[in-house]
């Protein structure tokens, strides 16, 4: 194959450009990371703060369902009649535990350190990428659990109602959380603040409409939303990971 | 090498860096400049902490953003804020910040030694930081940044705040270091490089001034790089 000199001048630029660096997908670069750091290095520091987030989750499931078993129906009204509304504002409470307990410890211990840590091979942008994967991963198994247990000592309650609004609560809200995280330059506070506040406005405005506005939702559109939440979520860790102008004016 | 090509850094409207070009191979090399003149703006560049608004920089003809992980693997930095965690002792700190830089522990528990032998800090080595002097911070800090054994080390003002003795240390430290490897120190103190930098470069006006050896900047017309300094800055650091 004949070619001019200009397109073979512009070959081996384009090749000189991409240098020998192979790009990698981001499962791959993350499960790079996770072997080569492990696990206890990326999650230093944050163990107490995952265990009190787990504390107080199970002490809160317990006492709510030791509540529920003990009184009369009509002594919890709220919970009973209106377990959706509740379900969908209470369901991503772990997943926010998680984020605001490992991320107040980063912050509180690691002061000044930042900086350092976005010159590392890993950037500790790089690794919270990771723990907000993980930690979604643990607020959707939860999620899925207090969805279940809720509908089960519910009155009026549909288990796939249920499950599929508890998931898609808690995708919507890592969205939230991680886009105004990377978007905005914005704390954890922030995506948590407009979460709970957009999930408690149509309660405190008109709970009756907001409960059965949730209960006549077709499921499979419920699922439908989660797993476009879960898609973009994945698409923002995927951005956290890969970009790199993390402080570009 | 490292290659700053026409690199150019606008925050908004303020241009805090202009068409700079510059060439960095093995050796110590001092960005000398008053506070202000883009220094630190420089060295974020270099540590892909921020990025160029034009022009691009290059480490061994590849650009570091496609290098990415394995440009920062070469990479030993020490900022000019220097955050550690004061109730970890030199020994726990640096084994730490070895495990997130993907050193193994037992590589990191041989080098943390050999390093903290180095920086003179050996037998406080298991003393908690909190009653550390400022001197000792910065080197834990440049022990810290040599962990990888980086290709390029870059301090971003390490001698701030360091008593004259302190200074002296600090100079031979960086000085015994230099092998082999590119070191780009960044200070507005003339004494820092006088005597160790290959090579000295200025800013002014947010340009590159001149970038030459103290020998060659000092020619036949000064005595000392500190006569050079104020015969550049001496408005603008008397205005400062």
């Amino acid at each position: 194959m004949n070619i001019t000199p200009e397109e073979r001048s512009r070959a081996i630029n384009d090749i000189l450009d991409k240098g020998l660096v192979v790009p990698v997908s981001t499962p791959i670069f993350l499960r790079n990371m996770v072997k080569e750091l492990g696990f206890g290095v990326m999650f230093r520091g944050a163990l107490p703060g995952i265990f009190l987030s787990f504390l107080i989750v199970t002490l809160y499931v317990l006492l709510t369902t030791l509540y529920v078993a003990t009184i009369p129906s009509h002594w919890s009204p709220y919970l009973l009649w209106n377990h959706y509304a509740l379900l969908f504002l209470f369901s991503p409470i772990l997943f926010i535990g998680l984020t605001i307990s490992t991320e107040a410890a980063e912050r509180m211990r690691g002061s000044g350190l930042y900086e350092l840590k976005m010159t590392f091979r890993y950037t500790t942008r790089q690794i919270t990428a990771f723990k907000l994967l993980c930690f979604s991963f643990s607020g959707a198994i939860f999620a899925v659990i207090g969805g279940d247990v809720l509908n089960s000592i519910s009155a009026t309650g549909n288990i796939l109602q249920s499950v599929s609004l508890s998931l898609s609560a808690v995708f919507l809200c890592t969205l939230l959380i991680v886009h105004t995280m990377r978007r905005f330059r914005a704390g954890w506070w922030v995506g948590a603040t407009i979460w709970i506040t957009l999930a408690l406005l149509p309660m405190i405005i008109n709970m009756q409409w907001w409960e059965e506005f949730l209960a006549h939702l077709p499921p499979a559109l419920i699922l439908g939303v989660a797993l476009v939440a879960f898609i973009l979520f994945l698409r923002e860790i995927k951005i956290i990971t890969r970009e790199v102008h993390y402080a570009d004016c | 090498m490292l290659i700053v090509d026409n690199v150019t850094k606008k925050f908004g409207n303020f241009t805090a860096l202009q068409d700079v070009t510059l060439e960095f191979s093995n050796g110590v090399y001092g960005l000398l400049a008053p506070n202000g003149a883009g220094k630190t703006t420089l060295i974020k560049m270099l540590t892909t902490l921020i990025f160029p608004t034009k022009g691009q920089i290059l480490y061994d003809g590849v650009e570091i953003t496609k290098l990415d992980e394995t440009y920062r693997n070469i990479l030993g930095y020490l900022p000019q804020e220097f955050g550690y965690y004061r109730n970890y002792s030199p020994m726990q700190f640096l084994i730490y910040i070895a495990a997130l830089k993907g050193i193994d522990s037992k590589t990191a528990k041989h080098k943390s030694l050999e390093l903290l032998e180095l920086v003179a800090l050996s037998n406080v080595k298991d003393k908690k930081m909190r009653k550390f002097s400022g001197g000792m911070i910065q080197r834990v800090g440049i022990a810290q940044a040599m962990l990888n054994d980086p290709k390029i080390l870059i301090l971003d003002e390490p001698t701030a705040g360091l008593d004259p003795k302190e200074r002296v240390r600090f100079r031979n430290l960086i000085a015994s270091l230099a092998k082999n490897r590119t070191v780009i120190l960044s200070t507005h103190i003339v004494s820092d490089i006088e005597s160790i930098a290959d090579q000295v470069i200025m800013f002014k006006d947010y340009k590159l001034h001149c970038c030459d050896s103290p020998v060659a900047l000092k020619g036949d017309k000064f005595d000392t790089l500190e006569d050079v300094f104020m015969h550049i800055y001496g408005d603008d650091e008397l205005s400062a």
